[in-house]
């Protein structure tokens, strides 16, 4: 009789044990779908080969992602060749890529961000890894990893660098949505006037993701002076009439925009 | 003389059981002795530009991943330890990726070498990785 007692109470604790296992277990789960915050709308993200997740892409190019946040609410297709561009990795809810890493170590993404999860390329032919995130080096397709801390791939997925065949100045005012910028083909101010450009670069009619680093120039500073140039954006002033141009250069490319002040 | 005779007739008869014992001992020790029997390859997933894994080979596209479960077993059929390994891991290298004996392939640079499946301390499966350049990019 003592016996049995003692082995139902040591069955009683046992399965007390269980129980709470079981609690600490379901909520760490919890924690770990939870703890990468609300997830982005399903267009924003291109769904990894291996069903784990999906990707996001964020980029300084104020198009296909947008201004301030920099973050595309459609996946793009193709990247420009030279550009640079971020991507994070996105588990799907429920599965066990989110419990099976580890929560005590963590990797620094790209965006410098920690992640549970690293991004690169697959070699160094088409993407390589910087401080800007992932660098477009290779016309291609290209593949983007997702690992966990434990160096083991979780999900890939794959996007195609284009190299761009022109530049398109736009307004910098310009809002990223579901038209593309227009084209600016002349510029024409007052003096005094004050006007914000930028750039991107396109391939057969189609605008290229990814942050493009532009040079710009004025042919005629006593014309058209560049005043300043921040994260992509040109702020240029009319100082006196006259007719000039606006130089861009960048993708391998040079696109010039006639300009003309006016009194 | 009879005795010298009958006593060599009874010590051949212990060596002939002695030896007959041995032999069925190292029988029945060695079909203790569970050895490898084979490596299922199947759950391959393609790269979006193709590639394949199969029981002879491993075909990656340059820049592309294809991923396969390997998973070798002995003739109890019991799932062995398996460690895959690249023999030049600059044209196609091999890592685990997430799910027991799940493996990304890897195509670095156009090319051929081969992977070696390790299970135990024995190569058991040798497959011929070739990485096929990629198709030329329509923009």
């Amino acid at each position: 009789m003592i016996r049995r007692n003692t082995h139902t109470r040591a069955a009683d604790r046992r399965a007390s044990a269980a129980l709470l296992l079981f609690a600490v277990g379901a909520t760490l789960a919890s924690t770990a779908c939870t703890d990468t915050g609300p997830r982005p709308p399903p267009s924003a993200i291109k769904a990894g080969e291996l069903g784990n997740g999906g990707f996001t892409f964020t980029c300084d190019d104020s198009v296909v992602c947008a201004k301030y946040t920099n973050t595309a609410q459609n996946f793009p297709k193709a990247v420009a060749l030279g550009s640079t561009f971020r991507a994070q990795f996105v588990p799907n809810p429920g599965t066990d890529v989110d419990v099976s890493v580890s929560r005590t170590q963590v990797d620094v993404g790209v965006d410098g961000k920690q992640s549970a999860f690293s991004i690169d390329g697959v070699g160094r032919t088409w993407l390589s890894r910087g401080p800007e995130g992932l660098a477009a080096l290779k016309p291609g397709y290209a593949t983007i990893t997702a690992k966990n801390s434990l160096g083991q791939l979780v999900d890939y997925a794959v996007i195609r660098i284009a190299e761009a065949d022109a530049i398109v100045v736009y307004d910098g005012a310009f809002k990223a949505g579901s038209s593309a910028p227009a084209r600016i083909t002349a510029i024409n101010m007052k003096v005094g006037e004050r006007r914000t450009f930028r750039a991107l670069a396109r391939a057969k009619n189609e605008d290229l993701a990814g942050a493009v680093r532009f040079d710009w120039k004025s042919l005629d500073e006593s014309v058209l002076q560049i005043e300043s140039l921040t994260e992509g954006t040109v702020t240029v002033l009319a100082k006196a009439a006259g007719k000039t141009a606006l130089s861009t250069e960048g993708a391998s490319l040079v696109s010039k925009t006639d300009a003309e002040v006016t009194p | 003389m009879s005795s010298i005779v009958s006593r060599m007739q009874a010590a051949f008869a212990h060596r002939t059981v002695a030896l007959a014992v041995a032999a069925v001992a190292l029988a029945a020790g060695a079909g203790c002795v569970a050895e490898y029997q084979r490596t299922d390859v199947d759950a391959v997933v393609e790269s979006p530009l193709g590639g394949t894994v199969n029981y002879a080979a491993v075909t990656v596209p340059e820049g592309m991943i294809v991923k396969a479960h390997i998973a070798p077993f002995n003739d109890d059929g019991n799932p062995l330890t398996c460690v895959l390994s690249s023999e030049d891991a600059t044209v196609m290298d091999v890592s685990q990726a997430v799910g027991d004996k799940d493996y990304a392939f890897y195509g670095l640079k156009a090319g051929t070498t081969r992977i070696n499946v390790r299970a135990g301390d024995s190569v058991v499966m040798v497959l011929d990785a070739i990485v096929t350049p990629q198709p030329p990019t329509t923009p």
